[in-house]
């Protein structure tokens, strides 16, 4: 209720307040005009470089997540290393909350990626400071979105993620050198460093400054772009521009904050680790501002930055204070990680909904393909409950057994449960979650191999849907003809109740098995057991009806149920292949793929 | 001149990368038939030592079926480089 109204008040007041100041800005000031184009170019940039990287690095980068965060250093230097590369933390808290959500990565791992990232990302302010305005950027720019543009018209997807890497890197490039020019046309005519403040009430308004500015940007390593040529063009003091620079750092959360609200609660976690560590980094920062000026001027003597070079010094006190906020957080991740545990927990509705799926693990191709399959196997786990009982059985009985058909001859007691409230409460809904994300992953999946993955995947859990729905037609004659008094009757009824035990038995045996060969070997032994269950072109009932051992009524709802049957656990045998076979030349080296 | 042999070079590195995607299908091929013959003689070698008269039979069945997969699996990828 509340994030509606809230949208509302956005959609019908801020933005439009919003565009009227922006256009009163542009139409006011020439030179704000190409400070503000400057500051679109180089979003526009980072745009194409987020999608360059996610279709260049074909799931690498995710690969790299996954594999390299298993203890807490390597987090943060993972994370360190790849915001360094991609030059977007928001790419890499993104992938991160989508993995965490998708149960690839643990929250303490997560949180220890962010950390890194938030140092990865001080390296545009080094790139910025030691590059962009000292040389005339812009002709660097050309070639790249030249070379780039021709890249994007390949038909091969990686020279098309290079083409978005390249022309990212030459918009942001080309970014850089408008806000130079910009604030240095603007110094001619106003100098915005007399309204420098000074003190305690000046550090307030400009993180204030720093935090609202990357709010409304929605990029810190923007809003440190537009610090770092105001300060090398001499509009802002050293001092504000420090503070401004804590401010984008602080302000960079609400991104992650917004995205969080439809996440799950791993997706929200994440975010308030975020806002926690970047709240402590800039507190610690600004009541240490002096200090780290001092230190960031010895450590700049040595390393060779020249005393008035306050761009790269700037550089240096952002990537200084981050690494300060890791050293002084990290060793507390464990208790952090206890706290935001008991701060969001999952919950437990009525109604079972998508544990894996959400709105941020839908736009990581490799994260939503294995949240996809985590949900199916959810789905798959909620309806084996709804499978047995149809046949008056309970799984813990079976599962494991080798004599089924004995323990099913002995079990003729119906059992008290409602199909249609199981379909209902456990499949319906979550069936409906993992269709309405598939086809919105498909369309951010970049490869027809990934899409095809994704398909397979949503055909699985129709596969788990038809076969539950086929249970439920045969359960009234199960537990009519499980107690007939016709032998033969009532022993085909059990020969279909152990049939589909047996599937459902070896399917639970295999789950945990990682040799593919020797599930696929069992899928394909279980499918010519199944095939016995064909009774019209194995004979039997032609036999049943000749020998006039049922009559015709029997006969007709045996050969239906016979044939429900065979399909539910056909279908099972391909839900079996999908979820737990992972090497896909063995998915379908068996006839049932 | 600098610029063609530059995108010549950036050219030829993409072709080797599909070239060795192709070639990292076949030796993936390559290895699982591999893995298939050895399953195979693993069970087979289960077989001789058991006594047991179901698992006997079990595993002979298992034995057939890994032949059929082996045997599907070969005409796949023959019937692909026919192509």
């Amino acid at each position: 209720m509340f994030q509606k109204m809230e949208r509302k008040m956005y959609r019908k007041i801020i933005y439009p307040t919003f565009l009227l100041l922006l256009a009163l800005l542009l139409f006011s000031n020439m030179n704000s005009r190409i400070i503000i184009a400057g500051i679109a170019i180089f979003l526009v940039g980072m745009v194409f470089m987020d999608d360059g990287f996610k279709l260049f690095s074909g799931g690498v980068l995710e690969k790299i997540l996954e594999k390299s965060t298993n203890t807490l250093t390597k987090s943060i230097a993972t994370g360190f290393a790849v915001t360094s590369i991609v030059q977007s933390s928001s790419l890499i808290t993104v992938i991160v909350i989508s993995f965490v959500g998708a149960g690839l990565m643990s929250l303490s791992s997560a949180i220890g990626v962010v950390f890194g990232a938030n140092i990865g990302t001080t390296t545009t302010a080094w790139i910025v400071s030691a590059f962009g305005v000292k040389v005339h950027i812009a002709h660097f720019a050309m070639p790249m979105l030249i070379f780039g543009v021709v890249f994007r018209f390949n038909a091969n997807k990686t020279y098309q993620g290079l083409g978005n890497v390249l022309v990212g890197l030459g918009f942001i490039f080309l970014g850089i050198d408008y806000m130079k020019d910009g604030f240095d046309s603007l110094k001619e005519g106003l100098d915005l460093s007399q309204y420098a403040v000074h003190g305690f009430l000046g550090a307030i308004l400009f993180v204030g400054i720093g935090i609202v500015a990357t709010v409304i940007i929605q990029s810190s390593s923007a809003t440190v772009a537009i610090i770092i040529t105001a300060l090398a063009t001499g509009q802002i003091g050293y001092l504000n521009g420090l503070e401004l620079a804590i401010g984008a750092n602080i302000g960079t959360t609400v991104t992650a904050l917004l995205g969080s609200m439809t996440s799950n609660a791993n997706g929200k976690r994440l975010a308030i680790a975020h806002l926690i560590f970047n709240i402590i980094t800039g507190v610690v920062a600004l009541v240490l501002i002096l200090q780290l000026a001092h230190v960031v001027d010895m450590l700049a003597a040595k390393i060779g930055i020249a005393r008035d070079d306050y761009a790269m010094k700037l550089a240096l006190f952002h990537t200084i204070f981050n690494v300060l906020g890791v050293l002084i957080v990290a060793p507390f991740t464990k208790r952090l990680v206890r706290y935001l545990e008991g701060l969001f927990k999952e919950e437990e509705a009525e109604i079972v909904r998508a544990k894996y799926l959400d709105e941020i693990v839908v736009s990581v191709p490799e994260a939503a393909l294995s949240a996809l399959k985590k949900e199916v196997m959810h789905l798959y786990d909620n309806s084996t409950e709804g499978f047995a009982h149809a046949l008056s059985l309970h799984r813990h009985k079976f599962y494991g057994r080798c004599d089924i058909p004995d323990i099913v001859a002995t079990s003729t007691q119906k059992i008290d449960t409602n199909i249609d409230d199981i379909y209902n409460k456990k499949i319906k809904a979550l069936y409906g979650d993992i269709i309405h994300f598939t086809t919105i992953a498909q369309q951010s999946m970049p490869d027809s191999e990934s899409q095809t993955k994704a398909f397979k995947l949503k055909n699985t859990a129709k596969n788990i849907v038809e076969a539950f729905k086929d249970v439920k037609e045969i359960q009234k004659n199960i537990e009519k003809y499980a107690k007939s008094k016709n032998q033969y009757l009532k022993n085909e009824y059990n020969f279909i109740r152990a049939e589909i035990a047996k599937t459902l038995d070896t399917i639970f045996s295999l789950q945990n098995n990682s040799d593919d060969l020797e599930v696929v070997s069992k899928l394909e032994l279980l499918k010519e057991e199944i095939k016995r269950l064909d009774i019209i072109n194995n004979g039997r009932i032609d036999n049943l009806i000749r020998e006039n051992k049922i009559d015709t009524n029997m006969a007709t709802s045996l050969i239906n149920d016979s044939s429900y049957a065979y399909d539910i656990t056909k279908r099972l045998i391909r839900v079996a292949n999908i979820l737990w076979i992972s090497d896909e030349m063995i998915q379908n080296m068996g006839e049932i793929a | 001149m600098k610029m063609k042999k530059l995108i010549k070079k950036i050219s030829d590195f993409f072709d080797t990368l599909e070239t060795d995607k192709k070639g990292e299908i076949e030796e993936k091929e390559g290895a699982l038939q591999e893995k298939l013959e050895k399953k195979i003689a693993s069970k087979r070698h289960k077989l001789r030592n058991c006594k047991d008269k179901y698992a006997k039979k079990e595993l002979q069945k298992e034995i057939q079926v890994l032949k059929k997969l082996a045997a599907n699996f070969e005409n796949k990828i023959a019937a692909r480089e026919d192509v």
